[in-house]
């Protein structure tokens, strides 16, 4: 059942073309309540929070298949209550969390005692 | 016989009668400016005489005094027992005891002291973070019915968190007796029932004698692993009434403990089987109850060289050992031969995965063939209307026995069953598990890394800035850390079992500032520095420890993690919202502590504690903790409060 849904899902065509709008996507960020689990800037909450959003690696495909249909204990965003474009948007922004440059722990003292 | 005289009120009654009194009297002081310019009025008729006053109390009437008492008696059961504090919020009921402690207990060798507490919950939590750093019981007293009731949440915690705790309420069994109205609406026929499903024990005495030997019974229950709390129901006429009983009461002797300990036969075979295994493991919750826990665990466990995951019920196992699995564990369970699963409150979760949505998604972790073993002296317990118990675990081998007290035959067990080319092997895996530790503790400072100048602040930069400012003392974390994403246990270094206490046992919600009060007193005089890491939820439940902290002068360091939201009930409100297709964009009503924002740091300092905060840069966390050690070390509680990030 999932590669058919992966299959679907990649045919999107604001995924395809991966057209969203970040600060659009931001401001959803907010109005959807995401950053009370992953955190504003995507670092994640731990094990009772949300994973880690950015510089984890994540295409457009795995953010818009666990908006939709959710592994764990993500809330399920039906087309009902988040379009594809605003799904599109939230992607935007997500990759665009990526494009600081990683964090270095080990230039964090903090990080290191 | 009771003594008829006294018109008491029951709290409440009080309190309310208290304040229209103070209105009476204060209006004379506070004349109107029309009352301060009318006439002078006429001389009143002065009164006749009151005959019944100048008759005086008649000779044969009921002694106003006594020169002894059964709380006197009581208190000195319970000095015995080593009790040293009893918390409280006041009530009528309890009077008897309340007086003797104060004017004996509290002047007196060995002193046994009141802490004024303003909520039952209060009291009974400070019991609780007491007793898991003193390991021995404190008294919490608690008002006949009502104050039960306030206090039936925090029993539950100590409860299912296997803390010892010795409870009092009072009883007025005899409807002659009871002094008023109020008294005999706070009278109940069976004043345990309410929590009897958890409390280990109680018992209704109806002499000094019985009361002695059920206080005795009971510091026994609760001392015997599983630990938990015990509730004794003691008349209002016993603690008022002179000793009287024929022949006197006797002080039963108090008794040295010996834990129950697996049966060694099976320990044996347990022995063979972690012998035997390729990749053994050791699962830990509440292993370590003293030092002597957590040395024994870490000793098998080095003898093995063998995984540890630790649940964190307890400072079990130091968290930076190289053997110490648990930021891994579910790899680690995947991979087991042997599970050895000690005082683990949720077997069955360490050992399968499932979704919260449906039973659908669940699987076990475990490979086939896996040898599940289950250690754990809640075996010995038996209550079943509250589920504490969890999902029920397989298991291939299920001892009944403390983990603390089994280990060192285990221990010994498995010794004689190593050989040379074992003992090979076993330090062969060890240094693979020690890698595995740094690879892990590698990807968790990579992962605290992520958003670490961000505002709100993340839990990890709050979490390690207080390591800072704290890993050169001898320290206590005396709030669970779950709700800070475990990072503590992730990336401090912890290698006592006082740092860490475990958390609420029920995830009754205001747990966290008067149990971390508690274990603030029995560090209080040792010269160790307690900080709790406090939800901003959680301490809204009973705020007014604050004041407890500041009057009973308990030095602690409270930091908010201020998410100003019960943070749990967002992300579970949400999930239901979008399984009914209405989206999260009202999920924020009843579950968000906003508009207004709640003023920590005024709050503490309204109740006499230093408060500092918010602090929303992280910039300035450094100076804030700093400043705030300084008046804990001179012996004051403090608070600062941290705008932070959910989780």
């Amino acid at each position: 059942m999932r590669p058919l849904i992966l299959l679907l899902l990649a045919a999107t065509p604001a995924l395809a073309q991966n057209t969203g709008d970040a600060a659009r996507g931001k401001e959803l960020f907010s109005r959807d309540n995401c950053y009370t689990c992953h955190g504003t800037t995507g670092a994640g909450g731990g094990a009772l929070g949300g994973p880690r959003l950015a510089h984890a690696g994540l295409t457009p495909n795995a953010i818009i298949n666990e908006l939709r249909r959710p592994r764990a204990a993500m809330p399920a965003y039906s087309e009902k209550i988040l379009t594809d474009a605003e799904a599109a948007d939230i992607v935007a922004f997500i990759q665009s969390l990526s494009r600081e440059p990683e964090p270095d722990a080990k230039s964090i003292k903090l990080l290191n005692q | 016989m009771a003594r008829k005289t006294d018109v008491a009120l029951g709290r409440r009654g009080f309190l309310k009668g208290a304040g229209l009194a103070a209105g009476a009297l204060a209006a004379p002081l506070a004349p109107s400016k029309a009352d301060a310019q009318a006439p002078a009025r006429a001389p009143s008729i002065p009164p006749a005489p009151n005959v019944e006053a100048e008759r005086g109390r008649p000779a044969d009437a009921e002694p106003l005094t006594q020169s002894s008492c059964g709380a006197d008696f009581m208190l000195e059961v319970m000095r015995g027992l080593g009790i040293e504090h009893a918390a409280a919020f006041v009530g009528s009921s309890f009077r008897g005891l309340h007086e003797s402690i104060i004017n004996v207990g509290m002047l007196t060798e060995p002193k046994l002291d009141f802490l004024s507490c303003m909520h039952e919950e209060v009291s009974v939590a400070m019991c609780h973070g007491y007793a898991k750093i003193a390991g021995k019981p404190m008294a919490a007293m608690m008002h006949d019915t009502v104050g039960l009731q306030h206090g039936s949440m925090a029993i539950y915690n100590a409860y299912a968190d296997r803390a010892p705790i010795f409870l009092i309420t009072p009883s007025a069994p005899d409807a002659r007796t009871r002094k008023t109205m109020v008294q005999t609406v706070h009278s109940v026929q069976d004043g345990a029932a309410i929590v009897r499903d958890f409390v280990k024990w109680d018992d209704n005495p109806g002499s000094l004698q019985h009361w002695a030997e059920s206080a005795t019974r009971g510091w026994k229950y609760a001392m015997t692993p599983p630990y938990g709390p015990v509730l004794l129901v003691t008349s209002t006429d016993l603690q008022e009434e002179p000793q009287d009983e024929n022949p006197p009461p006797r002080i039963p002797q108090k008794p040295r403990i010996a834990p129950p300990q697996a049966e060694d036969a099976a320990l044996a075979d347990v022995a063979k089987m972690l012998v035997a295994a390729e990749a053994p493991v050791l699962m830990a919750d509440r292993v370590a109850r003293t030092e002597a826990g957590m040395r024994h665990l870490t000793e098998l466990a080095e003898l093995l060289q063998c995984s540890v995951v630790d649940a964190s019920g307890r400072m079990n196992f130091p968290w930076r050992h190289p053997l110490n699995q648990t930021s891994r564990g579910r790899e680690t369970a995947a991979a087991a031969d042997v599970i050895l699963g000690m005082e683990m409150t949720d077997f069955w979760q360490t050992l399968h995965s499932y979704t919260p949505h449906s039973e659908a998604g669940f699987q076990t972790l475990t490979k086939p063939g896996a040898k599940r073993i289950s250690l754990s002296s809640v075996d010995l317990n038996f209550h079943s209307n509250y589920q504490d118990f969890q999902r029920y675990p397989d298991a291939d081998l299920a001892l009944a026995g403390d983990a603390e007290a089994s280990l060192p035959s285990l221990i010994a067990a498995c010794r004689a069953l190593i050989d040379k080319s074992k003992r090979s092997a076993f330090e062969a895996r060890g240094m693979k598990l020690a890698e595995a530790h740094k690879t892990a503790m590698d990807v968790q400072r990579g992962l605290a890394a992520e958003g670490w100048d961000s505002q709100p602040i993340t839990t990890a930069r709050l979490v390690m800035e207080i390591y800072n400012v704290i890993k050169d003392e001898d320290w206590t974390l005396a709030s669970g850390s779950l709700f800070q994403n475990m990072w503590p246990q992730k990336l401090w270094h912890a290698d006592k079992h006082h740092r860490y206490i475990g958390d609420a046992g029920a995830y009754g919600i205001g747990y966290t500032a008067p149990a971390s009060l508690g274990a603030a007193l029995a560090n209080k005089g040792t010269g160790r520095l307690t900080v709790s890491i406090q939800g901003d939820g959680d301490l809204m439940c009973c705020p007014s420890t604050l004041w407890t902290a500041a009057h009973e002068k308990i030095p602690i360091l409270y930091v908010m993690h201020n998410n100003r939201a019960w943070h749990q009930e967002i992300m579970l409100l949400q999930q239901t919202a979008n399984r009914m297709q209405r989206g999260t964009d009202r999920t924020h009503i009843g579950t968000t502590i906003r508009n207004p924002d709640i003023d920590f740091a005024k709050l503490a300092e309204s109740m006499g504690v230093y408060g500092q905060g918010p602090v929303t840069d992280p910039k300035d966390l450094n100076a804030a903790l700093k400043r705030a050690i300084e008046r804990v070390k001179n012996g004051e509680p403090a608070l600062i409060d941290v705008v932070c990030q959910g989780r």
